[in-house]
């Protein structure tokens, strides 16, 4: 047969299975017309409340004056971002930010999936319930609240832990004025004040193991810390995947209220990140477009990241948001 | 990455629609007009009360601060309906989410009559009254505010604060007469003083003896407290002739505009700290302390000198202290920090869409009487809400304060600050008893003739200053701290002042420098 | 391994688990003790450190400030309306998203997925979102609360990844080919074997509702609708961050003073109702809650 005819046969072949797959496709469709039917109410929500909106990004390229409105204001091109790019502190910033939140996933990813792992071992009903019940509630104190119990037990006069370290002979330390404490204690604090909330998603998914997979276990001879290796964790991997990608896709976004209070003169050289450093910007002039650009930012680089991370969880495990 | 492509040419499309939808804000007039120009309505009266024959109802655009209470309920607005025949009907908001709202306020095509203890910037001022959207005062207050005008011409560096450079007035500020209501002074602990046998300090270097005298005699007590670092500065820096200007880190020398952060004196002023608190004559907490801790540190009675307003905030310890007089620094400089005249400025704004422009000035210009209607601003009427005592000072009738759920926020929008408002000795009451006063007399010399308050900066300059002030004030507030404490040593000075030049000093200066000659000159 | 080193294995893993345990309640208990005695104390001695665990200069003046407001109660009452009404709305509309979703076999899932997922970064702001929040009429009304934020996309996918991976889907596609309609699926069977996960939702969007604040204030005007944590916020002068930078007009130091134990009796006052509600949702945790209904 000549090439010709070999191709052009492998070509009608391509053309009937694709417009097989396509009625395929539209039988499949139409079969599941009730999914798309739930799908609608959500779908017509995220439109008018969530991409309705969103021409007010535009006003990151503009300068937004609200008597002009968003399409009459002038556009600025890039400035904003030129003007944060270009400020004497951006690396700064952007390195405070970042190593702020790569200590994050290191340590305060974890732990909660520690504790949940933990609760679910514990045998005694009452003991459990109260480890879960104090741990959670840590989660409702307001961040002004915790930064001032930082204040105050830190205090190198009046706080409880330079009192614990005179009596151990050692001099008191101004925690709060170092720059080199402010990481571990404000991630400290956050580990402190989630982990008990953030655990509560591994606690519910731990309960939907089954059971039998334990007692099969026991009788193949295997103890406990191997029970929860072998059992308790994979059961609980696609959650914690899907929570590690999503807190990745939040990277750049940090918790700007409470290193706005904790930070002060002496500790910036750690403590400044974007979002503080802009906020005392926005109080010498109030620049919504500038904000606007600044989080426009932040954004693309938390989608990037997002993808990334998919891309990977997809191709290593199989676990990925699309 | 096909699908994405047309998920987000989908996203395109939604928003172009919904973008045709929604009221994305439109365009004012911009045409600007002297409202000044035009004949008032008849119902007006151009003197006494009421202001309009008959009752008009504007609409008020208003921040409200914490110690505030809602508008609609407040008495100050209720009495003076009754006086003024103007009736308001308001639009309140929490200061938290008060900048949002402006935004969104200023994007209707209605704007409300009058803004309120709105804090416009002057950025907006200009934007806004080149706009259209707000309307220049001038005119109407020399028209019909006479009490205003013949202030302004009292105190041309209010005047000049609250001009913009295109020659008007868009938003009238505060006028806070009183020295004692503009300076944050020094209190000397009486007590202990005596104790140490010593006399009142007059220099910079009879203060470092006293203050070690006192941690030798007290040790377990702070010899000097203040608020904050900037506290410690403004409070020393007139010693070596350092002064605030334009509400900022500048001294004006006949029409030259310096800032001073890399100046010798400076460092000077930051060695003199520097002593200090190496010695533990300084409180180490005034780097992160919270407000409510050194409230409690002046209340206590116990700290030797420390930096307020008045003695309102520590009644419980006011008879130990007395006010300090200024200290002659080591180069014979012996001068003192005070704030404009002008303290809040956009504080009362005019927009285009109220009808009755030349009402709603007379309806402020009464609170600027400096007499009555000073007085029912801050205290309300004698023998209902206030009383004089002894003393001749105005104080709230018990009773009265207790009927309001937040006292007298309740009642008066003025806690909180940033009202308009004309604030005199006699109407400052509670921020002026004897011993303030006796305080602020001490000071009086030593201040300034006029002080400017934040300049107008032209529209493209604006965002350059902010962007500059951001990277310089972070380097400055953050190596002065450092300095003070010791973590940065002088040996590093030279590399300090090289940094801030590097980052835009001398721009910084000639921006100031530029507005400074098209505003206060 | 003999059965003897087994024993002693789980022994000590039991003995370590029950001291980290008592350790994190240890650390934990011990601020919150603080927080309760400190609702009870003289303000200055809190700032004085003098309080470490229990009350000093016992005092009930924080919690009569917060009472004494007479918007307390109907702030209080109006919370709970917004936060049932509220996660009603919320428990249908993420279910209604993250079933479909968490089907592998529903044709443009992915496409799906793409869109919610972008809205988790990119927003319009503030100022937009407001404008159509007013161009639907809902401005100063309970819908302006419980509409605009209906959905949580976190939420969402937290959801579609249980029912995605905790559900068996022969389970699932055994109904469909004995002929059931996927409604009926999703409410005979999914949901009844979710109640972990719906628990947790419960959970979360109740106490994101309970603990909001910036909606009400940007969408709500009329005092009577206020929910509870602006009358708090109110009462204890928050944006504490932006202390400095007030003027000191008399009143303040008072005020700044009583915001101090305030701020304590505060969180007691506001987190009561939704610590006591974690014991009721708890039971959904119980473990093989799902095969139990499995089986029957």
């Amino acid at each position: 047969m000549s090439l010709k005819v070999k191709l052009a046969g492998q070509e009608a072949k391509r053309t009937e299975s694709a417009s097989k797959s396509r009625r395929q496709l539209k039988k499949r469709i139409t079969e599941r017309y009730d999914l798309y039917i739930m799908l609608l109410f959500p779908m017509i929500w995220y439109v008018i409340f969530m991409y309705g909106p969103m021409y007010g990004l535009q006003i990151a390229f503009k300068d937004y004056l609200p008597t002009n409105g968003f399409w009459g204001s002038r556009w600025v091109g890039l400035e904003h971002f030129k003007r944060f790019f270009f400020s004497y502190y951006f690396w700064r910033l952007i390195k405070n930010t970042v190593v702020i939140q790569l200590y994050s996933l290191l340590f305060n990813f974890p732990i909660p999936i520690f504790l949940a792992l933990l609760v679910n071992e514990i045998r005694n009903e009452k003991f459990k319930k109260a480890l879960q019940n104090i741990t959670y509630i840590p989660h409702f104190i307001s961040v002004v609240v915790i930064v001032g119990m930082l204040n105050l037990f830190l205090d190198p006069k009046s706080g409880i832990v330079n009192h614990a370290l005179s009596y151990l002979g050692m001099k008191s330390i101004p925690f709060m004025q170092k720059p080199e404490w402010f990481r571990p204690l404000y991630i400290g604090s956050n580990i402190w004040a989630n982990m008990g909330w953030q655990s509560i998603i591994y606690i519910a998914a731990l309960s939907g193991v089954d059971p039998q997979l334990y007692e099969a276990a026991t009788v193949d001879g295997a103890s406990r810390l191997q029970k929860v290796i072998h059992i308790s964790i994979p059961a609980i991997i696609p959650t914690i995947v899907i929570l590690l990608i999503l807190d990745i896709g939040g990277f750049m976004s940090i918790g700007f209220e409470k290193i706005l209070l904790m930070q002060n003169d002496l500790t910036m050289s750690t403590s400044d990140v974007i979002s503080t450093f802009n906020y005392r910007k926005g109080i010498l002039g109030g620049d919504y477009s500038y904000t606007t650009a600044i989080g426009l930012f932040n954004s693309v680089i938390n989608f990037i990241l997002l993808i990334t991370v998919n891309q990977i969880g997809k191709k290593k495990a199989e676990i990925s948001l699309w | 990455m096909k699908k994405s492509a047309s998920v987000l040419a989908l996203i395109a499309a939604v928003c172009l629609v919904f973008s045709g939808c929604s009221n994305g804000g439109s365009k004012q007039g911009s045409k600007q007009s002297d409202p000044a120009a035009a004949a008032p309505s008849g119902n007006f009266k151009k003197e006494g009360f009421p202001i309009v024959d008959k009752p008009i109802t504007l609409t008020m655009f208003a921040c409200r601060s914490a110690a505030n209470g809602p508008y609609k309920d407040m008495y100050f607005f209720k009495e003076y309906e009754k006086l003024s025949n103007i009736k308001f009907k308001f639009n309140d908001v929490p200061d938290e989410v008060f900048n949002e709202k402006k935004n969104l306020i200023f994007g209707k095509k209605k704007l409300p009559d009058v803004f309120y203890k709105a804090s416009i910037s002057n950025e907006q001022l200009i934007k806004y009254g080149q706009s259209g959207a707000l309307v220049p005062l001038e005119g109407l207050i020399k028209k019909y505010a006479p009490n205003i005008q013949s202030l302004l011409d009292k105190y041309p560096d209010v005047k000049k604060s609250i001009t913009a450079p295109d020659g008007h007035i868009y938003a009238m500020s505060s006028i806070i007469e009183p020295l004692v209501q503009r300076t944050v002074k020094l209190w000397l602990n009486q007590e202990m003083l005596k104790e140490v046998g010593a006399d009142e300090p007059e220099t910079t270097e009879d203060l470092y003896n006293l203050l070690k005298a006192f941690k030798e005699k007290y040790p377990d007590r702070t010899p000097f407290l203040t608020s904050d670092v900037g506290g410690a500065i403004s409070a020393f820096s007139g010693a070596w002739g350092l002064y605030q200007q334009m509400r900022y880190s500048i001294n004006v020398d006949g029409d030259k505009v310096h800032i001073w952060t890399t100046d010798n004196e400076y460092k000077e002023l930051l060695m003199f700290l520097h002593k200090m608190y190496k010695e533990g004559l300084i409180g180490h907490k005034m780097i992160d302390q919270e407000y409510a801790e050194y409230i409690s540190q002046m209340q206590s009675g116990k700290v030797g000198l420390f930096t307020n307003q008045a003695t309102d905030a520590f009644p419980q310890s006011a008879e130990k202290y007395e006010g300090l007089t200024p200290l002659k620094g080591p180069h014979g400089d012996q001068g003192f920090v005070s704030s404009p005249i002008a303290r809040d400025t956009g504080a009362f704004a005019i927009s285009s869409s109220n009808k009755y422009p030349e009402a709603s000035i007379r309806w402020l210009d009464y609170l600027f009487d400096g007499a009555e209607g000073s007085m029912f601003f801050a205290y309300g009427k004698e023998g209902e809400t206030f009383e004089f005592d002894k003393d001749g000072m105005p104080q709230f009738k018990e009773k009265f304060v207790k009927s309001q759920p937040k006292g007298e926020g309740s009642a008066f929008p003025g806690p909180g600050g940033s009202t308009p408002q004309y604030s005199t000795v006699r109407t400052a009451g509670t921020v002026n008893t004897p011993r303030d006063a006796r305080a602020s007399e001490k000071i009086e010399p030593y201040v300034l003739d006029e002080v400017y308050s934040d300049p107008f900066f032209a529209d493209n300059v604006s965002k350059k200053v902010y962007d500059l002030r951001a990277d310089i004030d972070t380097y400055v507030n953050e190596s002065r701290a450092r300095f003070i404490t010791g973590d940065l040593s002088f040996d590093d000075w030279d590399k300090y002042v090289k940094t801030v030049k590097d980052i835009g000093l001398k721009k910084l200066e000639e921006y100031y420098q530029e507005a400074y000659d098209k505003q206060f000159k | 391994m003999t059965t003897k080193q087994k024993f002693s294995g789980d022994q000590l893993f039991n003995i370590a688990i029950y001291i980290i345990a008592i350790f994190i309640i240890a650390i934990i208990l011990y601020p919150l003790i603080f927080v309760v005695s400190a609702s009870f104390s003289d303000p200055t001695k809190i700032l004085n450190g003098e309080v470490w665990l229990l009350p000093k200069g016992f005092t009930l003046d924080a919690y009569r400030q917060v009472f004494q407001d007479s918007r307390l109660w109907n702030s209080y009452k109006n919370t709970i309306v917004y936060t049932i009404i509220g996660t009603t709305i919320n428990i249908i509309l993420t279910t209604l998203l993250a079933y479909p979703l968490s089907r592998k076999d529903l044709p443009g899932r992915n496409f799906f997925m793409f869109v919610i997922a972008f809205t988790m970064f990119f927003s319009g702001g503030i100022v937009p979102t407001y404008l159509v929040v007013q161009d639907l009429g809902m401005l100063d009304t309970i819908w302006a609360l419980v509409i605009p934020g209906a959905i949580s996309t976190y939420n969402a996918i937290v959801m579609r990844t249980f029912f995605q991976d905790s559900i068996p889907w022969e389970l699932q596609e055994a109904a469909l080919l004995d002929g059931c309609g996927n409604a009926k699926l999703l409410y005979k069977i999914i949901l009844p074997l979710s109640k972990p996960i719906l628990a947790v939702m419960v959970l979360f969007y109740a106490v994101g509702h309970w603990n909001s604040y910036f909606g009400a204030l940007i969408y709500l005007d009329s005092d009577h609708l206020y929910p509870l944590q602006i009358i708090l916020r109110e009462i204890l002068i928050q944006n504490q961050a932006a202390m400095h930078d007030v003027v000191m007009d008399f009143e303040m130091a008072r005020q700044i003073m009583m915001a101090e134990s305030m701020k304590y009796s505060v969180i007691v006052i506001a987190s009561l109702p939704v610590i006591v509600m974690y014991p009721f949702v708890q039971k959904y945790f119980v473990k093989g809650v799902m095969i139990g209904s499995i089986k029957g």
